[in-house]
């Protein structure tokens, strides 16, 4: 053995593990924000129906908040669910 | 006499009562009568020729200057007696006449003009006849105090002795008095000259005599006026032919002084405002503009504090230093400009940049005594010219700060620093293309939070801070989400340290392993690059990723190992060392565990680093640099695919622990060209934002209209053409739609 490792300082960044790259419904990226949020990460994070369809978490909530929605998942037309966190 | 008493007793006696009347009436035994004399006495024929023969003869000797064998006593009874008689007048008109033939005789005689100077005869005759009034004066006290002082048109001996001589200066068309003044003319402009002069004497003459006569108002002052403007007029064209700017400009001060100096020896100090306005006049505004052509630029080029000090006093006090600002804002403008644009000392200019920023600052504070103008002039002199060129000052900015906040730069201490930090933020204000300052600035703190390379932490905050304090919250936002990752991370290791120790998990191997996560919407991070890790780290990097997903569900991580660094235990045949490595150099060094010597290919595989630029780089830093831990065969600066690489055998190193740094002129010409693809892509963003924006509240707009709004709006330098591109990408994309009836018109389409 020439060479060990004694340390590593490793870099990650985290990104919304989701089947889409943007939503649904504002059509912006998930790495950004919906229209109403100024800075993208914790504050503006995403849902995933058990549909298994993601959008930012705001933009669900104010699309199942209005009377046309009809409680359903804007792209499948199934009775919205939000999936279960894994905890 | 008699007549009087008798009449006033029957006066009194007319209303008494009876009674009393009685009383008087008694017998009378005797009466005394007091006659008047018979003769009224009369005075001599010859009182007043007597008496003024004397008081003649007595002018006379005070006149040839013995008045001694007098007694003032006796004469003064003289004058008192004659004026007792009612002779005042007479007296008074003979001495007036008396005197008046004195003076005539004496201002006669004068020398001629030719003596040098003229005016000293004419003084010596004024006190003279200063001398002589004075006795006179007493001699003839009671005349002065009786009927010069009971009769008001006529005058007081003092006065009419004053008109007397003025009225022989004037006399025969001013023989006397032109002589006079010409020669204290030619006086003063000997002291202007420098040459010796009697200034006592000449006090004597102007204030004293001039003054007390009533002619230095109205027949000195003029031509003072006129003279002073002559000679300084002629002094001032002979500056600006001959000499250098700061001569003048101390000369000028000289003068200044000198002539107040001037008017507080022997002129009248109502003189002086008139004087000096007419020096400031004649030397500085007739000048000055002619003298800054001459010399102004070098003494903006050596910082000459005193010189431009004095030009702003001389300007302040001819109420031009309008003359002055745009002159220094062009002159700012033009270095700025000079160092901005020249392309071959980029590497400098901000050092240039931060030495004409702070000669600026010395100027406006010690020269310009703070004047908001200049400061003003500066400022905008200094936002034109930075902005000339492109983005290019902006990075070098962010570069510069760069530099000092990377650990290990001790050219300044905290003090310093602060001050350092202050004036580039005065550079920053400068700046059009904040947003290309942000993203250099975000890539550079990137690294040196990552790499481990800031110098302290509470600086990178400060300056944070200083640069919200400037642009706002939004403008930092990014940046202190950073910080805040930093944060997290710490506390997240914290928790992923104590879960390995707490549980019996599998044992990992004995790394100290640190990891940083990210949100990668804040970081500037390329895309992740595939690699293959070690075994050990693999490990660990595994067990970390589980911890962290299941703190976080909905999330998934992205290795970047562009950004991460290793360090290595290395053991040389010649001595053990550590290296601090990055990721890829150390994933390079570790395939010679196994084997002595490899080819490019074989490292390439090995390591799982396919991207070629990455991989020859790493390669050039371990085998090329400084600390050459590998050999390289063939020998050479650069990396093909065909060289061999060997472990250094015979590597020694005085130093125990060895940093490799990354080659860095390559990437950094990639990072930039990539920064400014970044900061471009943004800028599209914000000009189709702020065209729908402006669109949707106009709904109709020409081309023109909608560019100029385009231009309050934008935050940032931009083309034309580049506005035009975004409008058809936008009519494209069916936000915009042209003008049915007007092609030069467009159209919100909702």
């Amino acid at each position: 053995m020439r060479c060990e490792i004694l340390g590593a300082r490793l870099v990650a960044a985290w990104t919304w593990n989701a089947s889409d790259d943007t939503c649904g419904i504002c059509r912006l990226p998930f790495d950004a924000t919906c229209t109403d949020c100024k800075l993208p990460g914790d504050g503006c994070p995403l849902a995933i129906g058990q549909c298994t369809h993601p959008f930012h978490l705001h933009c669900i909530l104010k699309w199942l908040a209005s009377a046309n929605s009809r409680g359903q998942c804007p792209l499948c037309r199934q009775e919205w669910q939000f999936q279960q966190q894994a905890e | 006499m008699q007549n009087v008493a008798s009449g006033r007793r029957a006066v009194a006696a007319a209303p008494l009562p009876a009674s009393v009347e009685a009383a008087w009436g008694a017998p009378t035994p005797k009466k005394l009568v007091i006659r008047a004399f018979r003769h009224v006495p009369k005075l001599p024929d010859d009182f007043y020729e007597e008496n003024w023969s004397e008081l003649l003869a007595a002018l006379r000797a005070i006149q040839a200057g013995d008045g001694q064998c007098f007694s003032r006593e006796e004469l003064f009874r003289k004058v008192e007696d004659v004026c007792l008689h009612d002779m005042a007048a007479r007296l008074y008109g003979d001495l007036e006449r008396e005197m008046d033939r004195h003076l005539a005789e004496a201002l006669a005689v004068l020398p001629a003009p030719e003596t040098v100077p003229a005016y000293r005869p004419v003084l010596a005759a004024w006190k003279q006849h200063c001398r002589q009034t004075q006795i006179v004066g007493d001699i003839f006290l009671y005349l002065d105090r009786t009927y010069a002082v009971m009769n008001t048109n006529v005058r007081s001996l003092g006065e009419m002795a004053r008109a007397l001589f003025a009225k022989h200066l004037l006399a025969h068309d001013g023989r006397v008095l032109r002589p006079t003044i010409a020669s204290a003319l030619q006086a003063i402009e000997k002291d202007r000259r420098g040459e010796p002069m009697e200034r006592a004497e000449l006090r004597d003459l102007l204030v004293d005599m001039l003054d007390t006569l009533g002619f230095y108002r109205t027949e000195f002052e003029p031509q003072l006026f006129a003279t002073t403007r002559a000679f300084y007029a002629a002094e001032g064209r002979h500056y600006v032919a001959e000499r250098s700017l700061p001569e003048y400009l101390g000369h000028c001060e000289m003068r200044l002084q000198q002539e107040q100096e001037r008017v507080q020896a022997y002129l009248d100090a109502s003189s002086q405002r008139q004087l000096l306005a007419i020096l400031n006049d004649a030397l500085g505004r007739q000048c000055v503009e002619a003298m800054m052509d001459k010399g102004l630029e070098a003494l903006f080029d050596e910082t000459r504090v005193d010189d431009l000090g004095r030009l702003y006093q001389l300007l302040r006090r001819i109420d031009a230093t309008w003359k002055l600002t745009p002159r220094y804002g062009e002159y700012i403008k033009r270095r700025c400009a000079a160092i901005t644009l020249d392309e071959e000392h980029d590497a400098d200019m901000v050092k240039n940049l931060l030495a004409l920023h702070e000669r600026a600052e010395l100027m406006e504070r010690d020269a310009f005594r703070g004047d908001k103008k200049f400061h003003n002039a500066a400022q905008t002199a200094f936002e034109a010219a930075i902005n000339l060129r492109q983005n290019v000052p902006a990075e070098l900015l962010a570069r510069h700060f760069d530099q000092l906040l990377r650990a290990g730069n001790k050219a300044y201490n905290e003090e310093q620093l602060n001050e350092v930090l202050s004036r580039l933020m005065e550079l920053f204000r400068f700046l059009n293309g904040k947003d290309v300052f942000e993203a250099f600035y975000k890539s550079h703190l990137a690294k040196r939070l990552l790499l481990g390379r800031s110098a302290s932490i509470d600086w990178e905050r400060s300056v944070v801070a200083r640069l919200r304090t400037e642009c706002g919250a939004s403008f930092t936002n990014h940046l202190e989400n950073m910080f805040k990752d930093m944060d997290v991370s710490a506390d997240l290791m914290q928790a992923f340290e104590q879960r390995r120790q707490r549980r019996n998990a599998p044992a990992l191997p004995p790394i100290q392993f640190h990891c940083q996560v990210l949100t990668q919407a804040y970081w500037p991070c390329g895309p992740p690059l595939a690699i293959k890790l070690p075994e050990s780290l693999q490990r660990c990097q595994d067990a970390f990723a589980r911890f962290y997903l299941s703190k976080h569900s909905g999330r998934r991580l992205a290795w970047h190992s562009a950004m991460s660094t290793c360090e290595l235990r290395a053991r040389f045949p010649r001595g053990e060392k550590t290296l601090s490595v990055s990721l890829h150099q150390a994933l390079v060094l570790l395939q010679f565990n196994d084997a002595d010597a490899l080819p490019y290919t074989a490292i390439r595989e090995h390591t799982g680093i396919f991207d070629d630029r990455e991989l020859k780089r790493t390669l050039q830093s371990l085998a090329c640099g400084k600390a050459r831990v590998l050999q390289k065969e063939p020998r050479g600066r650069d990396v093909h695919d065909t060289d061999r690489f060997a472990f250094h055998t015979d590597f020694t190193d005085p130093h125990y622990r060895i940093r490799i740094n990354q080659i860095q002129s390559k990437e950094s010409q990639e990072e930039q060209r990539n920064t400014s693809e970044r900061v471009f892509q943004d800028r599209q963003y914000q000009i189709d934002a702020a065209i729908v924006r402006i669109m949707k509240a106009r709904r109709r707009l020409s081309h023109a209209q909608l560019i100029g709004e385009l231009y309050a709006q934008l935050p940032f330098p931009h083309k034309p053409a580049d506005l035009k591109r975004r409008i058809e990408s936008l009519i494209q994309r069916e936000y915009l739609a042209r003008d049915d009836a007007n092609p030069n018109a467009y159209r919100y389409v909702a």
